[in-house]
């Protein structure tokens, strides 16, 4: 059973339900990728000070492997893939089908892999939330990047600050069936975003 | 071997302190796309740090205006007067504002680091006041650490070593 947690303010409420089965189609997809079964063992909707968005990694000077794509469409929007190095060569190596620690770098192949994976996942993502609002939703192309967790995600934060002082926090944790890959998904959408598919779903 | 007794204040973002703590050491962690400007008057060792997220205020007030350059710099620079600082002493830096490479030709949400820098040296010039150094733009991310006792501020990026701006 999986453990599921929505905690957002009420107007929120229904959108945040769509989202949620977007990351669960997202693990999907991913699972159809790699062609083995992938658990999502939480998946939860929170709204958190804009500020606290870097200690969901571990803070913001913690180094991470990072595919970000950016949602155009009817909305803009972020989303992240966000693994210590560690987990993203362990994630590697199953996209690539490779035994569990054969990947010790990350160079342009594995950050291709990854951002394969991310372009995968996001476009799970969006398919679900498309064909429950009828808004049409698209992932950029994916981009893959190593560095501190702060940097990786100013730019998102900084635009989620022009409207709001909280960020919708999409999480998704998943493992691989023997345990081997503990890895999660998050979305940052804005809550604009969040408010339309909230409305499109009341007025269906 | 000394005992250091230092201790480290984040400065979050939006967030401007000021102190004369000499064991103070005053950082912005992990900064991409936003900029920390570190200021200190080496005579009344003063120092102080603002972290800069966006580069203007459009009229925003309140005590979350700090994010915006515009407001953080006279703000910042204000405290400092207060504290005995004189202008012709400051020994300014800034350090961050950059383009993180997420995804190439996407919307104008990714001029941010740019635009700040900008604003931020708009800001500084604007109080008549000059820069000492700067590490700013490029595509990595940056800390930067203001060590009150020696008015040293330094610069740190993933897997290069500290250097001192």
């Amino acid at each position: 059973m999986v453990e599921q947690q929505i905690s957002v303010e009420d107007s929120l409420k229904e959108g945040a339900r769509l989202v949620l089965l977007g990351g669960q189609n997202a693990i999907n997809g991913l699972s159809e990728m790699v062609d083995q079964e992938i658990i999502m063992k939480t998946i939860s909707a929170r709204q958190i000070p804009v500020d606290d968005v870097p200690d969901l990694f571990g803070g913001r000077e913690m180094v991470a492997v990072a595919v970000y794509l950016a949602v155009t469409g009817a909305t803009e929007g972020h989303m992240f893939l966000v693994y210590p190095p560690q987990t993203a060569m362990s994630l590697v190596d199953l996209l690539l089908g490779e035994p569990s620690g054969t990947t010790t770098e990350i160079t342009e192949m594995e950050a291709s892999a990854l951002g394969e994976m991310g372009n995968i996942m996001g476009s799970f993502y969006l398919n679900a939330l498309s064909d429950a609002s009828g808004l049409v939703l698209m992932p950029s192309p994916p981009a893959v990047i190593m560095d501190m967790a702060g940097s990786i995600l100013d730019v998102a934060l900084a635009d989620i600050l022009q409207e709001s002082e909280d960020a919708l926090v999409v999480e998704a944790t998943f493992s691989t069936k023997d345990n081997a890959i503990n890895g999660n998904f998050l979305v940052l959408p804005s809550p604009d975003f969040l408010r339309e598919l909230s409305n499109r779903v009341a007025s269906k | 071997m000394t005992v250091s007794n230092e201790t480290t204040v984040m400065v979050g973002l939006g967030e401007v302190k000021v102190t004369d703590d000499p064991e103070t050491v005053l950082a912005c962690l992990g900064l991409g796309s936003c900029i920390a400007i570190s200021v200190f008057d080496p005579v009344v060792k003063v120092g102080g740090m603002a972290h800069v997220v966006l580069p203007k205020s459009n009229g925003k007030t309140g005590d979350k205006a700090a994010r915006y350059a515009d407001i953080a710099v006279p703000l910042l620079i204000g405290q400092m007067r207060e504290r005995g600082a004189l202008d012709v002493r400051l020994q300014i830096n800034l350090v961050g504002g950059a383009q993180m490479s997420l995804a190439p030709g996407m919307g104008t949400a990714f001029k941010i680091g740019e635009d700040n820098i900008a604003a931020v040296q708009a800001a500084l010039k604007a109080e008549g006041l000059r820069i000492k150094s700067e590490d700013t733009g490029g595509n990595r991310g940056r800390t930067m650490r203001l060590f009150i006792e020696s008015g040293k501020a330094m610069v740190a990026s993933a897997g290069q070593e500290t250097k001192e701006l």
